[in-house]
């Protein structure tokens, strides 16, 4: 389950057992504080999903000091880690086409991604997916059209260009 | 055309339909009590007498420190005394206290 939600999130199965890590001594050092009101489950997906962004803008602005650095020659060339878009989850005939999705999904705002990664790749309801985020059932409803509506546009865009 | 990229978005956008949950690479729980283990001992302060090369080290010192200092005091010993008494006859001349100048 945290598994599943860092790796959708971050693409890369390497640093997903890494954050995944993180997610369980996180849990193992502040269990005690956990008072029950919300289920275990929503609390895990909340440090998972928290500690996956975290990763991510933390690697976004290594990447743009790195840019900079290189820009005024003071950078070191990095092999670029790309992404892999392959979820071993995802049936091989729809492989190709889930890659396009992720990479899609990538463009989209923080809350809209998470919303829709959270419905279609842990399969949860509305009601949990607000519980995790904090949120209305309302406000994931408007997220989940929005970002369906950003990626037929991105899609789109995609192959017609 | 717009109908064959429409049906395509549509067709990727339903890729995750039947999706299963990946699991966990091997040996996880084993490296994840690795880990909780080595922050559990980083955590603790900093003693450098549980380790026994520090704690025999610092030993020997202590013992070696109080077997100097034992060497140097017995060395001392005979020095000591006529050298309080010299001190102590310096003192007397000063003040005119030896015994034959004490008047009852």
């Amino acid at each position: 389950m945290v598994y599943n939600t860092v790796l959708s999130i971050v693409l890369q199965q390497q640093e997903a057992e890494d954050i995944c890590q993180e997610v369980f001594v996180q849990v193992y050092h502040s269990v005690s504080g956990f008072n029950g009101d919300a289920k275990l489950s929503t609390w895990l997906y909340r440090i998972a999903v928290n500690k996956a962004l975290e990763r991510e803008r933390r690697n976004k602005t290594a990447k743009r000091i790195n840019s900079f650095k290189k820009v005024i020659g003071l950078g070191v060339s990095e092999e670029e880690t790309v992404a892999e878009l392959n979820h071993p989850g995802i049936r091989l005939e729809q492989k190709e086409q889930a890659a396009v999705l992720f990479s899609a999904l990538k463009q989209l705002p923080e809350k809209q991604r998470i919303a829709f990664t959270l419905v279609k790749t842990e399969g949860l309801s509305y009601t949990e997916v607000s519980e995790v985020m904090n949120t209305s059932v309302a406000s994931v409803e408007g997220l989940l059209h929005r970002a369906k509506e950003n990626l037929r546009s991105i899609l789109t865009s995609y192959y017609t260009s | 055309m717009e109908e064959n990229v429409h049906d395509k978005v549509e067709d990727i956008l339903n890729s995750f339909n039947g999706m299963q949950r990946a699991e966990l690479p091997p040996f996880f729980e084993t490296r994840l009590l690795a880990r909780i283990h080595r922050l559990k001992e980083e955590d603790q302060p900093w003693l450098p007498l549980r380790r026994p090369v520090w704690a025999i080290t610092v030993l020997s010192l202590f013992l070696l420190l109080n077997a100097g200092m034992l060497v140097y005091k017995n060395k001392n010993t005979g020095a000591g005394v006529t050298g309080a008494n010299k001190s102590l006859q310096g003192f007397a001349s000063e003040y005119n206290l030896e015994v034959s100048t004490i008047k009852y």
